[in-house]
């Protein structure tokens, strides 16, 4: 039987790389994926926590959370197809995905 | 009088109904119909005005005679409490039927001058809009409603000088009349502020009655409340120093100069003084004051019309002539004869200026006697309607003006230490005779002379129904207050006025011990009428070239330019006021522009700051900045969830 506690651990040791790597990565497709990562530590956090309180609660609570994470995983789906598509089309405009050179978009 | 209570707000609401409605339906519905609202509601509150003075007159009981019909609460703040309220006495009566059947008349005289008018249904929503609001200025039983209306009746009066807006005189001349109006309404609030700091209340008839108590304990007080007022009275009612603005005022179409400036509007001084009687009174000073300065405007807009050849200008200035007739009279304490003038005067000078508008219509909006004259053939109602009004005006005998001005010039040569204004009146009179008559002689008689480009020479039927109906009004109106009814002098008119509490403040100043009797008055002034019109006629009955011997001194050059009051005024007061203007203009946008420049310099720089640091266009640092925000937001949620 696994603690809760090594799902959350390893759902914030993900959460908090793509943060990272969000932060000081350049390439648009690398900061795209970054996003993904930080997705799927939330989803483990809250299948995480689904499994936790099943077996706490002698299973009086459903299965909220992994309900969820279905719903999270088409949401990320959905913004990952839209995200792909205008990474595409920047990288048309300018050959490049380094987000720096997007920097003259600033307000 | 609980029966008139019902309807009496109808008088001043049916006007201003009509208005409403060509404000609504004017431009895109009425067009050329508009004058029919207006036709209608001022007729309909001249009738019910004329039933309010036979119900007046009829009953004699104590409480028609000053009957306060509540309206609507309007403030009440502390001891300020203004209503809107309805305020029935002889004096009022007489006047809400003088101003709406004069109105009546001029709006359907208008219909025909005004038609094909571009302006036509603006003209007649402000004509409404003019003739509730002095009616509700007669209406008003206290010094605020009365102020309200006060400025209501001179928007009104601007809106109409300024009614042709794209002619820069006509502008001009508005802009003139708002502003030195201006002056005498400051004068005017401030009367009216020390009337209601000293006294606690702007209620007529309360502050009446405690006026006789707070003239004992400060005569002064009363003494400058009453210059204030009478400062006020000046500005609209065009006396001196503050005429200026009537003359300048003949910009507006021919209707507005009759019923406005001639009829109505420069009357509500006359009628304000004679209705705040019993502060006047209870200051000889100010009694004075207002007769002086009205025997002096009498004199000196008397010799200005000598020279002028503009028709409605030498009007103007005759206007401000008997203007200065009916303060002399309640100067001298007759404010019978000078509201029995004011009264007359209505008639006869709407009709003159009606007669004028005639001719102007006649001859292609010309109305300067340099390029008219001999016209008696071509507008013969015109004709007989300007004679009727100049007899009228020049007071020869069994007419109007012979009968008030009598009144006046009685009250006047009688007063026990003024009578030398009364002869300055006198003098005036006869100066009336001559300078109506020479208008009179050089408009209608000698050689035959029309500007070219006047077609088509005619008279409106609807203009000349009007002048019909005010010429016969003219010669009606004359016998309302002449002789005596029930033995004393005045007529049914002196009679019925004085019943009005305000009149009865005057009436009590006047001694009966009379050096010159009614008899004698009447000789002098009726000879010398007679003789002064004899003496225009003939002189100008052959043209004009015997007449034109005396033109070429410095006096009628004086004259002519109106004794250079116009050009004194601006050297003394627009011109200096113009230049200070101009200096707080360049203070304004050089150093309070650039203190402001400061205030306005912080924000930018702050905002210069941020840009510079947290707004670069670098998705990574944006990512990071929102980062540290949710994570201290997160710390400050936890801190205080424990």
């Amino acid at each position: 039987m696994i603690d809760v506690t090594y799902y959350l651990l390893v759902g914030a040791i993900l959460v908090v790389l793509g943060l990272i790597g969000f932060v000081t990565r350049r390439n648009l497709i690398l900061m795209f994926l970054c996003t993904e990562l930080i997705f799927q530590g939330v989803i483990l956090t809250l299948v995480g926590f689904n499994r936790y309180w099943l077996i706490e609660t002698d299973g009086r609570h459903g299965l909220e959370g992994q309900a969820f994470t279905v719903f999270l995983l088409v949401v990320a789906a959905a913004e990952a197809a839209l995200a792909m598509a205008l990474v595409m089309i920047l990288q048309r405009q300018k050959h490049t995905l380094d987000s720096l050179a997007y920097a003259e978009m600033k307000g | 009088m609980d029966s008139l209570s019902s309807w009496i707000w109808l008088i001043p609401a049916l006007p201003f109904l009509a208005a409403i409605i060509i404000g609504i339906f004017g431009a895109k519905t009425l067009k050329e119909n508009s004058h029919i609202p207006v036709i209608a509601g001022v007729a309909g509150s001249a009738i019910l005005s004329l039933i309010v003075l036979f119900k007046v007159n009829g009953d004699n009981s104590s409480d028609t005679l000053t009957a306060t019909i509540p309206g609507y609460d309007w403030i009440t703040v502390g001891n300020l409490q203004s209503l809107i309220s309805a305020a029935i006495d002889p004096l009022s009566a007489i006047m809400l039927a003088m101003v709406s059947v004069v109105a009546t008349f001029v709006v359907i005289y208008s219909k025909g001058y005004m038609s094909g008018d571009p302006g036509f249904f603006r003209f007649f929503a402000y004509l409404g809009m003019f003739v509730a609001s002095m009616l509700m200025l007669i209406l008003s039983d206290n010094f605020l409603m009365l102020y309200v209306f006060w400025e209501a009746v001179g928007l009104c009066s601007y809106l109409l000088i300024g009614f042709y807006y794209n002619k820069p005189s006509a502008a001009a001349a508005a802009k003139k009349a708002f502003v030195v109006n201006r002056v005498g309404d400051f004068g005017f609030a401030i009367g009216i502020l020390l009337i209601f700091l000293n006294f606690e209340s702007i209620n007529f008839q309360e502050v009446f009655a405690m006026v006789p108590k707070m003239a004992a304990d400060d005569p002064g007080l009363m003494t400058t409340i009453a210059l204030c007022l009478f400062l006020g009275a000046a500005g609209k009612s065009a006396q001196l120093p503050l005429y200026v603005w009537l003359p300048d005022a003949m910009e507006g179409p021919s209707p507005v100069s009759a019923l406005i400036h001639a009829a109505t509007m420069v009357t509500a001084g006359v009628y304000m003084t004679v209705r705040c009687g019993a502060i006047f009174t209870a200051s000889p000073t100010a009694m004075a004051v207002v007769a002086v300065v009205g025997g002096l405007t009498a004199f000196f807009a008397a010799t200005i019309a000598f020279a002028q050849t503009d028709i409605k200008r030498i009007l103007a200035y005759s206007t401000v002539s008997q203007l200065g007739y009916m303060f002399l009279a309640v100067g001298v304490g007759s404010a019978t004869a000078g509201m029995y003038h004011l009264y007359t005067h209505a008639f006869f000078k709407a009709l003159l200026f009606l007669s004028a508008g005639s001719v102007m219509h006649a001859m292609h909006h010309h109305i300067d006697l340099k390029v008219l004259g001999g016209l008696r053939k071509d507008i013969p109602v015109t004709h007989i309607a300007f004679l009727i009004g100049s007899i009228a005006l020049a007071g020869l005998p069994y007419t109007a003006g012979f009968f008030s001005k009598d009144a006046i010039l009685l009250a006047a040569l009688n007063h026990h230490s003024l009578s030398w204004v009364g002869w300055l009146a006198v003098i005036t009179a006869a100066m009336t005779a001559f300078y109506t008559f020479r208008c009179y002689m050089m408009t209608f008689w000698g050689p035959r002379m029309v500007p070219s480009d006047a077609h088509d020479i005619h008279e409106s039927k609807w203009m000349n129904f009007s002048l019909i109906f005010l010429a016969i009004g003219v010669f009606t109106v004359a016998y309302a207050g002449a002789g005596k009814y029930e033995g004393a002098y005045g007529g049914w008119f002196g009679h019925f006025l004085g019943q009005s509490a305000s009149v009865q403040q005057y009436t009590a100043l006047v001694h009966d011990d009379h050096a010159y009797s009614h008899g004698q008055v009447a000789l002098i002034s009726g000879v010398i009428a007679v003789l002064f019109v004899l003496f225009a006629v003939i002189m100008y009955a052959k043209g004009r070239g015997f007449a034109e011997k005396f033109t070429n001194n410095p006096l009628h050059t004086a004259l002519l330019n109106k004794w250079y009051v116009d050009e004194l005024y601006d050297f003394i007061i627009v011109r200096p006021l113009r230049w200070s203007g101009k200096f707080f203009v360049g203070s304004d946008n050089n150093i309070i522009n650039g203190v402001i420049g400061i205030v306005k310099i912080t924000p930018n720089a702050f905002g210069v700051a941020f840009q510079m640091f947290f707004q670069r266009g670098i998705v990574s640092s944006y990512a990071l900045s929102m980062l540290l925000g949710l994570a201290i937001m997160v710390y400050y949620a936890m801190k205080s969830m424990q």
